[in-house]
């Protein structure tokens, strides 16, 4: 390693993000590639390597025979100052590679407010950041990801986006490109985004042409090519058991926020929230079956070295056979000193029995997520749970000897009243009485977490107004005072944070201006509270005469044409609108993963199907 | 019984830390099936232990570590299952096997031998560099302020020092051996040392850059010295 590299490394904060040879890192010649990829994230190594979607691909990219993929994360902002000082390049983990010299570079669109980080990335690896400046010797720039529904504010900066679930995608993509390079990349740059837009679930966003009406409100977004669908749809894999999953992940030595075995137990949820985006794009319920699952765990123990088993999924609870598969691996696997953990469980004593069960030591508290403070409100986003079932799930919990318990809450809601403001702290004492009650005692402890409610696009409350940075902050100053009780730790999230969130969500792609002049402004990693600046951002509208407000304040009507109508999870309009009405009026849609089909259009629009083994049975 | 395994890190795993380094062990150890002896209690972990922690960005020819194995295990064996695990930087030299309880490898071991590559900030000539290494081993006292999370602490690093020699000298830069004593009272890091060197007997050292090496880690006993593997003879 050249000396330079030493000297800047022993200067640095956690050195070992950058230096990759982790346990089951995968080198490859570059010289037998014809398609070399790179999996850029744009957060640091520890929450970017634990990333799920970036394991998978990893491992299904560097499974084909002539590509390669490699890593790189947003450097930390002292080793950004080093590299730019030394006016060194960005480069990948595993081969050291700059990724100019590479062939597409990939980012996950995780986060809106990692944005910043994407654009610092390509300057630091020395890319031009525009779309339209990148030449033939510039490799393809391409992201995905959640946040990728409504890609419009990154439309600039991308070559081609990935909709929906890249398993099987991505090794068209890789096959395209290789077929071009192999013949001389005939056509250039153009010709290549042609024959990547004719994929389903790739949007070359070059090639829509976007028009306005006076007062900024799209007025068409309509394709410029004939190689290019109207509409978008999602990718999706129909059966989970059938595509590759990483049984070999990397094992880093750097203590990563998911540090373990992470399995994905089944995709999608329907139960419906209708503020939930995870609830629509991810349609529709698709699971992994036991015996699928059960060789995956034996793999993954054999080449990790991991003890721990995290069972994954936006609603572990339901998965059908759940306690079947809890008691199989605690049975097979516990004599080995390994430990499972059940993330995202429901509001009922089933789940506090699972976590019994799997949570020999109750150090680590129990969460739930009522998510609103009353009935009336939980009713508006169809959040199927009463003050009952948390009431039972809390004793439960409580009897079972846990003492510590975290309430996940929202405000900022559509239809919220400040009567659902102070249900909230309501809810928080209930829980501290029934605490009192089962045990006899008055220690317990109880977080209560309140983050502001981001409408998101592709769900009931893409068309309302978000609550302004000042009415949050009220709602946030009334918890505080009704919350004052040292049992209780409430904390909350920066309302300006969740306000800029907001702009990007919905925003469209005449907002690259705003995030390219932020960035040089500085901003970067601005979901660390400790660089983000608000006032930087401030000025990055002003500069640009656009108003935040008009992305986030304002109701929008019905017919209005939102800069995503172009992109497609399978989830109609018209069951969208249908679902924002049922939540004006308080109405329940129950859950189809079991139930009837509520017609959301997922099924047919991607001719695929719910798999759930407990419909079946 | 008790394996005592001596092992290296190179390169590769130069920045990671001694926490890294035993996570990286145990998941090693885990996924060559060692029958593992276990600790009791609801979260029940390894039986394995260190002599000595190594610096982040500090590589070393001679790390020592027990682990416990609840069977017995033709060590061969065992060392074979292992070394296929490592990861690339992590080697094991030597063994023994151990089937009586011995000392803790933290209570034996009582030195470290490095070898520190240090850049100049300006030129020195040899003999200017060696009189200084001289002036620094004559003091009788060596005082330091040591800061770390917990606030700031001064000590004596003299009686730490046990030999320190000037292997080489460049234009740009020097090599230098070190040899310290790990006591019950603590010891001293090499950049400490270098620290001293250059602020108190101004050598023109830039020891944020210096690339350190732990060759040794012995046990001293009536001035002979023994390799951790030989205490029990
Ligand atoms: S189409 Fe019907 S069954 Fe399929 S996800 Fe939508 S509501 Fe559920």
């Amino acid at each position: 390693m050249a000396l330079m590299n030493h000297e800047i490394l022993s200067r640095v904060t956690k050195p070992a993000r950058y230096t990759g040879h982790e346990w089951n890192m995968i080198r490859k010649p570059h010289e037998l590639m014809k398609c070399k990829l790179v999996l850029a994230f744009p957060d640091v190594y520890e929450v970017g390597q634990s990333n799920l979607g970036y394991r998978i691909l990893y491992h299904i990219l560097n499974n084909q025979a002539h590509t390669v993929a490699e890593r790189v994360y947003a450097p930390w902002v002292d080793m950004e100052a080093e590299l730019r000082r030394a006016q060194l390049p960005l480069t990948t983990l595993e081969s050291g590679t700059p990724l100019g010299e590479m062939d597409i570079v990939g980012f996950n669109m995780q986060y809106e407010m990692s944005y910043t980080n994407i654009l610092n990335m390509l300057d630091l690896a020395q890319i031009p950041l525009w779309a339209a400046a990148r030449g033939e010797k510039e490799p393809l720039i391409i992201a995905g990801g959640p946040a990728v529904y409504n890609p419009e504010p990154l439309a600039d900066f991308v070559d081609f986006f990935i909709i929906g679930e890249a398993e099987e995608l991505i090794t068209e993509v890789a096959d395209i490109f290789s077929g071009w390079k192999d013949a001389g990349k005939p056509g250039g740059r153009r010709e290549i985004l042609r024959r990547m837009a004719a994929l389903q679930g790739i949007y070359v966003p070059a090639f829509y042409d976007v028009t306005y009406h006076a007062d900024g409100t799209v007025a068409a977004v309509v394709p410029g090519d004939e190689a290019c669908p109207p509409c978008v749809q999602k990718r999706i894999v129909k059966d989970l058991d059938k595509v590759d999953y990483p049984t070999r992940p990397i094992v880093p030595f750097l203590e990563i926020v998911h540090d373990r075995i992470m399995l994905e137990i089944f995709r999608g949820c329907t139960r419906g929230c209708r503020f939930c985006q995870a609830g629509f794009i991810y349609r529709p319920v698709r699971e992994r079956s036991m015996e699928r699952l059960q060789q995956l765990v034996q793999e993954m123990l054999d080449n990790t070295g991991y003890h721990e088993i995290s069972l994954t999924s936006l609603s572990s609870s339901d998965y059908s056979c759940l306690r079947e598969l809890v008691t199989t691996l605690n049975e097979t696997f516990s004599s080995q000193g390994v430990s499972i953990s059940l993330p995202s469980l429901r509001i009922d004593s089933f789940s506090v029995k699972l976590a019994e069960e799997v949570q020999k030591v109750r150090k680590s508290g129990l969460t739930f997520a009522p998510e609103a403070g009353t009935q009336r409100m939980r009713d508006v986003i169809n959040k199927g749970v009463t003050e009952e079932n948390l009431a039972d799930a809390v004793r439960a919990a409580f009897a079972a000897g846990w003492s510590a318990v975290k309430l996940y809450f929202m405000i900022g809601l559509p239809a919220e009243r400040e009567e659902d403001v102070r249900g909230i702290a309501a809810l928080a004492y209930k829980v501290l009485d029934i605490y009192t009650q089962v045990t006899g005692k008055r220690n317990g402890r109880l977080t209560v977490s309140v983050s502001s409610f981001v409408p998101k696009p592709h769900t009931p409350f893409q068309w309302v107004a978000q609550d302004s940075i000042k009415q949050i902050e009220e709602k946030q100053q009334l918890l505080v005072s009704l919350l004052r009780d040292r049992r209780i730790s409430f904390n909350w999230h920066d309302a300006k944070l969740s306000y800029l969130e907001g702009v990007f969500a919905r925003g469209d792609r005449r907002l690259a201006k705003v995030l390219h002049r932020a960035w040089e402004l500085g901003c970067r990693f601005d979901g660390w509270s400790e660089h983000f600046h608000f006032e930087r951002w401030q000025q990055a509208f002003a500069d640009n005469g656009l108003e935040p407000a008009f992305y986030t304040e304002r109701e929008r009507p019905a017919e209005e044409v939102f800069p995503w109508a172009h992109i497609g999870c399978g989830v109609t309009t018209a069951y969208l609108r249908r679902e924002y009405e049922a939540a004006l009026t308080e109405r329940f849609t129950a859950d189809c993963r079991r139930g009837p089909c509520s017609a959301c259009g997922v099924c047919p629009q991607l001719d695929a199907g719910v798999v759930d083994w407990g419909r079946q049975a | 019984m008790k394996l005592r395994i001596q092992f290296t890190k190179e390169e590769p795993v130069r920045y990671i830390s001694h926490l890294d380094l035993a996570r990286a062990f145990e998941r090693a150890l885990r996924r060559a099936k060692l029958p593992l002896a276990l600790s009791e209690g609801f979260n029940p972990h390894i039986k394995v232990a260190y002599a000595s922690a190594l610096s982040v960005g500090v590589t070393s020819s001679s790390e020592f570590v027990d682990i416990e194995l609840r069977e017995t295990r033709p060590a061969e064996m065992a060392l074979t299952a292992l070394r296929q695990q490592l990861p690339a930087g992590l080697h094991i030299v030597a063994y023994r096997m151990l089937e009586t309880n011995p000392a803790a490898l933290m209570k034996v071991v009582n030195m470290a031998g490095y070898t520190l590559d240090v850049p100049l900030t300006q030129p020195a000539g040899e003999d200017v560099l060696r009189a200084q290494l001289a002036a620094l081993l004559r003091a009788e006292e060596l005082v330091f302020t040591r800061t770390s999370p917990k606030g700031t602490r001064t000590l004596d690093l003299r009686p730490f020092i046990r030999e320190l020699d000037l292997l080489e000298a460049a234009a740009d830069r020097v090599k230098l051996a070190l040899q310290v004593h790990i006591t019950d009272k603590g010891s001293v890091k090499p950049q400490e040392v270098l620290q001293v060197l250059r602020a108190q007997y101004a050598a023109p050292l830039r020891e944020d850059a210096a690339v350190i090496h732990r060759n040794l880690l012995g046990v001293l006993r009536h001035n002979e010295l023994l390799s951790p593997l030989d205490v029990f003879k």
